[in-house]
């Protein structure tokens, strides 16, 4: 009796068992929705293409982990366990390495770039962090970035490279030209997967996304951003708020 | 006879692991740390049986007590005699067992929380999601190292625990030889342990700590006290350099690829955001005792983490073949 | 507590009184928790000199060890002579006539990073050494416009420029047997000949890619020349080494951590104090393997003594600068070595902060001079150590004659004379993710590498300190080569008396500050003493003064173009006229201040001033520059403030 109570007991606990399967990833692991391709971020220029920019590459790389408090906390863990703030300081200030927090970017300043710049390095003794770290990590790390305030949206990637600000005038013919020259930067970011080329609408001089960045800098945020979001306000976000909603 | 029998398919059953723990039951410990407190469960349960017996007993007694036969047209209620000397003694019995069975509580519990001498080593062991960092203080620093996963302690003697966490709150918990202890961000808990026969205890972390909360085992391993000398002398060492071409080029990608998160001693690898790997071959297991510790397991834990151990902190990285035989084959160097 | 319903008189008498004196308890309470007050860090009390007959020292009884033949008109090398004195005897400058002090000539080197090197002077040709990129000039003195005779441009590899951590400076060169011998960043040491601005060897010391730079002045004694890195912040492993100056070959290398072979401490060490004793410390005082990563970097001055012959220099902090991760001694950082000049092996030692936790290096420069203490004649270094402590030490043996507080400081409640060791305040020491409020000195401590002076005629020492406080948290550091091995997170603000730097005159021999004067901006420029009764400094936000070195009188006060954190010199010129020479450009560690109200920007500007500003380079018709050579164009890409 004693042996088919033991066997009977490992039956139903096999098929108890059998019930399992490893777990998908729990709340505490961050699984990107699909990260960008290294192929497709290592075209990413640093400067112009010849022939006036042309491409969109900057732009269309969004940072898959755009927004995710999670990831954010987990950027800033790694901040500060690989070393990047005895260079940048833990304020991102910079001493050694550059100020993270302003809106200045020697090698451009959308989450692309900034990917780029951990991944490959620089020449004044940036580390290139592309072999030692996965590319979640790295995605990890530009979130954090982004949380100092200072990044670049990628719509405005080319803005970052001609140097525009928030709040200056277009003359009009250059907004003439510009409109006929670059491709306009439309619709919703997916990770990967580069926009058709449209002409551009005069949204760099719209009245309203004028309006609404007048608004962000004279200190009172709007209710909801306009959507392909201007460059963040004009006082830096605090540290470990991401810098949008 | 029930119990041997039981514990031989339980012991089938854990095959897939690495077939030399005891198996996780605090049924039965091996320490002082612990002992007591199984002997009093064991007592107390055999108190309650015994109880639950006598009460049984009576209460059948009582039930199917012969009466004696009531013409129905007299008075039904009778006066009884004799009950109440159960009531005293009932009373009695269960007062003076009650305090008895409290002094004991009290006794075992003094017991367990401090050990009979003053533990000559200490440890301090790290929480980690999912995995343990463990360092062997010493007065003199140059004999203090780091570890992961598996303690080593001399057979017979006390070890004090330190534990503290660095995310989440995590449970130390090997129940052979002592009860959980719970291990906190921003505090640092001791406990001890004792292991009085030698041998390999498991523990595992005891309060849910996210996704990976169950593959984050730890092995306690009791050696004799020459062995346990040996085996420490050893882990104080720095790693040996590569010697054979393969682990050279092994220990190249592993530097570049690895040593941010890894320490190796005597290399240029001083991560400290993943285990400790100075003396990896002289583990048992890997991934905080999920797999056995053997080339293929640490081959495919390195290719592919992500699916072995779904959410944890190692991922998986995307090595070229040649690459992966090189570091297996400098990691299998680390002894 | 008595029954407050209760009405008759005794209880209610013994109400009144209960309550009463529960307020005078209360009202004491609360009085003494005023006085007591927060927890401000009071300085300790310095200890009391060794001996109640320690006097100031007369000036002639004070005996300076002086480079021997060189030219009282000349400049040959940083510190000018062995000594380190800093000193120079042309006394046509005097605390009568230097309010006549005006601008003869200035020079720019083009380079805008910190300018901590002073000018080298001989055979009538000024020799300079620029910040990264490390250019050399020689500057014709004797013909009009100070022109440029030549020009020599290393190019050293601009990754360096991302492993230094306070700025791309250079402490500047030394002159050896017709060679200027200077370092580049990138770990090369080089000789160019000083005739033709020529390279005549290049030496590679180390890689960058670990996170190793070099920015210390080389020193030379013969015909060897002693050079050290830099990185204590970088998890370098540290070390001074001696090449032949004709050579470049290096002909011994002694490192600040390891084995006693790889320290070069043999039979011959001797140290005075007893957990310096013991075999094979600089391995066994860290835990296993900490110490190949372990700092000890040797980034500032040497000395030299002729009769003892040995060379004196300190060790900097060690690596991570988070203590808990590495108990123990950490030996032999922090740490003052007496070696054989010749063969590199160790005579003595001493740790100034054993198990740093602060960043307190070892490295300031140690004065070789001889002091009367108890009626005796010592010969001894004087040292003042970035953890606030004044130290005279018998270079000789190593014991701690006097150790006083020269700044305001917490960490440490006084040194014990008897053991040698600081007694530290435990509240001071940080603790990992803790922050922990106003700990003085903070890491640049109470003095830095700017190199102080002395008088003979005085017996003074001179130095610019600072009065700095700091809140540190530590965070656990990984070791990542080229990355930094650091993990102190601080925010630094003036101590008590909200004046970032002073300019203090001190006894070496009793231990005590004779006089300072308190400089809003940080202090960070070195000191200049001359027999005019003169001593010179500068301040961060560019003011160069003359003051008298008895006294401590301003007398003279000069505002320049950027903040002067270089070290001023003198020299004769061809007309055997006196000149006064200092560069004026911000940077290095100065720039913890930068965000102060009026803080300069940067600069790259030589300054000559002589009396009346009279030189043969200005006068009264048009006068040509006939050069040599051009200056250089370095690559002059604007990288803001670092």
């Amino acid at each position: 009796m004693e042996h088919r109570l033991v066997y009977g007991g490992i039956a139903a606990a096999a098929i108890a068992l059998a019930g399992c399967h490893p777990s998908e990833g729990g709340s505490t692991a961050v699984k990107p929705p699909g990260l960008p391709s290294e192929g497709t971020i290592s075209q990413v220029p640093l400067s112009d293409f010849a022939g006036i920019a042309m491409s969109t590459l900057g732009s269309d790389i969004a940072n898959p982990y755009e927004g995710q408090p999670q990831a954010a906390e987990d950027g800033k863990r790694l901040f500060v366990q690989l070393n990047c703030a005895g260079c940048h300081l833990y304020s991102g200030k910079g001493s050694m390495g550059p100020d993270l927090t302003d809106d200045f970017w020697r090698y451009g300043g959308t989450p692309a770039n900034i990917y780029k710049s951990i991944y490959e390095g620089r020449s004044r003794g940036m580390p290139a962090w592309g072999r030692a770290l996965p590319p979640e990590d790295i995605w990890k790390l530009v979130t954090y970035i982004e949380t100092f305030g200072g990044t670049v949206p990628p719509n405005r990637y080319q803005a970052g490279l001609q140097g525009d600000r928030p709040n200056e005038q277009v003359a009009p013919e250059v907004a003439r030209a510009l409109a006929e020259e670059t491709p306009a930067v439309t619709g919703p970011i997916v990770p990967g997967v580069p926009r058709s080329a449209a002409p551009m609408q005069a949204s760099d001089t719209n009245a309203a996304e004028q309006k609404a960045r007048n608004e962000t800098t004279n200190g009172a945020t709007p209710a909801t951003p306009p959507v392909g979001a201007d460059y963040p306000s004009s006082q830096p976000a605090s540290p470990g708020a991401p810098s949008k909603p | 006879m029930k119990r041997t029998s039981a514990a031989a398919a339980l012991g089938s059953l854990l095959a897939a692991a690495p077939a030399l723990a005891q198996p996780m039951s605090y049924l039965q410990t091996f320490g002082p740390a612990a002992h007591p407190a199984t002997v009093l469960g064991w007592g107390l349960g055999a108190i309650s049986l015994l109880v639950m017996a006598i009460i049984a007993i009576l209460v059948l007694a009582a039930t199917f007590r012969p009466r004696p036969r009531v013409d129905p047209r007299q008075l039904a209620v009778t006066r009884d005699a004799g009950g109440t000397a159960w009531i005293y003694v009932g009373v009695g019995l269960t007062l003076a067992t009650l305090i008895g069975c409290m002094v004991w509580t009290m006794v075992a519990l003094a017991a367990v929380v401090h050990p009979p001498v003053a533990p000559k080593i200490a440890i301090e062991v790290h929480g980690n999601q999912w995995w343990w960092g463990v360092r062997y203080r010493d007065e003199d620093p140059s004999r203090m190292f780091t570890t992961a996963n598996e303690i080593h302690v001399p057979v017979g003697e006390p070890v004090r625990v330190e534990v503290s966490s660095s995310d989440v709150i995590h449970s130390f918990w090997v129940p052979q030889l002592a009860g959980k202890t719970d291990v906190i961000p921003g505090q640092t808990n001791i406990t001890w342990l004792q292991a009085d026969r030698p041998g390999t205890y498991r523990g595992q972390c005891g309060e849910f700590c996210g996704a990976q909360h169950a593959g984050m085992a730890i092995y306690v391993i009791a050696d004799a006290p020459a062995q346990f000398a040996a085996w420490r002398n050893a882990q104080v060492e720095p790693a040996p350099p590569p010697t054979s071409t393969a682990a050279r080029q092994g220990y190249g990608v592993f530097v570049a690829r690895c040593g941010a998160c890894h320490t190796i001693r005597g290399t240029n690898a001083g991560g400290l955001i993943g285990p400790d790997l100075t003396h990896l071959m002289s583990r048992h297991t890997i991934a905080a005792g999920l797999l056995a510790n053997n080339p293929g397991n640490l081959a495919g834990w390195i290719a592919n983490a992500q699916a072995l151990k779904p959410g944890s902190r190692m991922p998986s990285i995307p090595l070229s073949g040649p690459e992966l035989g090189a570091v297996v084959a400098y990691l299998t160097t680390l002894h | 507590m008595p029954d407050i319903r209760n009405t008759s008189t005794h209880g209610r008498f013994a109400t009144r009184a209960f309550v009463a004196a529960s307020a005078a308890l209360l009202a004491v309470g609360i009085v003494r928790a005023q006085t007591s007050g927060p927890a401000t860090p009071s300085p300790s009390a310095p200890p009391p000199a060794t001996s109640a007959n320690a006097t100031a020292v007369p000036g002639a009884q004070l005996k300076l060890n002086f480079a021997p033949n060189d030219p009282p008109g000349e400049w040959h090398s940083q510190a000018r002579d062995y000594a380190n004195t800093r000193y120079s005897p042309l006394d046509q400058v005097t605390s009568k006539n230097v309010s006549e002090l005006k601008v003869a000539w200035t020079f720019s080197d083009g380079t805008l990073h910190g300018h901590e090197a002073a000018p080298l002077v001989l055979d009538n040709t000024m020799y300079l050494v620029t910040p990264y990129p490390n250019i050399a000039y020689a500057l014709d003195l004797t013909k009009a416009g100070v022109p440029i005779k030549w020009t020599f441009e290393p190019k050293p590899t601009p990754l360096s420029t991302g492993k230094a951590c306070c700025d791309v400076v250079n402490r500047g060169g030394v002159y050896v047997n017709g060679k200027i011998i200077y370092n580049l960043l990138d770990d090369h040491t080089v000789a160019v000949d000083a005739k033709t601005g020529k390279e005549i060897w290049r030496t590679k010391m180390g890689n960058p890619e670990n996170g190793e730079t070099m920015t210390m002045a080389p020193f030379a004694v013969g015909n060897k020349v002693y050079v050290g890195n830099s990185g204590g912040e970088m998890g370098v492993w540290g070390y001074l080494a001696a090449l032949d100056a004709d050579t470049g070959k290096e002909l011994w290398r002694a490192y600040s951590t390891g084995t006693d072979e790889q320290v070069k401490i043999g039979s011959d060490f001797k140290p005075f104090y007893s957990w310096m004793k013991g075999k094979d410390l600089g391995k066994t005082s860290w835990p296993p393997g900490m110490w190949k990563h372990g700092g000890g970097a040797v980034w500032t001055w040497v000395s030299y003594d002729p009769d003892l012959k040995l060379i004196y220099y300190g060790t900097s902090n060690p690596g991570p600068r988070v203590p808990a991760q590495r108990p123990g001694y950490n030996l032999w950082t922090s740490t003052v070595f007496a070696r054989d000049a010749d063969t590199g092996m160790a005579r003595w030692a001493y740790q100034f902060t054993p198990h740093d936790e602060w960043d307190y290096d070892g490295v300031n420069e140690d004065v070789l001079m001889d002091v009367t203490i108890d009626g005796k004649v010592r010969k001894v270094l004087v040292h003042f150590d970035r953890n606030a402590y004044a130290y005279t030490i018998d270079r000789a043996t190593g014991e701690v004659l006097v150790a006083a507080p020269f700044a305001y400081l917490n960490w440490s409640k006084g040194i014990d004379l008897k053991t040698g060791m600081p007694i530290v305040n435990p509240a001071m020491e940080p603790k990992p993710n803790i922050k922990l409020q106003n700990v003085c000195p903070p890491d640049i401590g109470g003095k830095d590498w700017q190199p102080s002076a002395v008088s003979p005629q005085t017996g003074l020492v001179y130095a610019g300190i600072f009065n700095i406080c700091m809140d540190v948290t530590d965070h656990p550091q990984s070791y990542i080569a080229g990355t930094p091995y650091d993990g102190m997170e601080m925010q630094r603000s003036p101590a008590p008396g909200g004046n970032w730097g002073e300019f203090m005159a001190w006894n070496p021999a009793t231990g005590k500050k004779v006089w300072s004067i308190k400089e809003h901006f940080m202090t960070m420029s070195g000191s200049l003493a001359t027999a005019g009764d003169l001593v010179f400094y500068g301040t961060a936000d560019g003011w160069f003064r003359a003051v008298n070195a008895h006294t401590g009188a301003v007398l003279w006060s000069y505002k320049l173009g950027s903040g002067v954190i270089g070290q001023p010199m003198t020299y004769l010129g061809p007309d055997k006229k006196q000149y006064i020479a200092v560069y004026s450009g911000i940077g290095g560690a100065a720039m913890v201040s930068s965000k102060m109200k009026g803080f300069p920007a940067r600069g790259s500007t030589l300054y000559v001033f002589s009396i009346n500003g009279e030189s043969p380079h200005s006068g009264t018709t048009q006068l040509t520059t006939e050069g040599g050579a051009a200056a250089a164009e370095p690559d002059a890409t604007a990288s803001g403030r670092h």
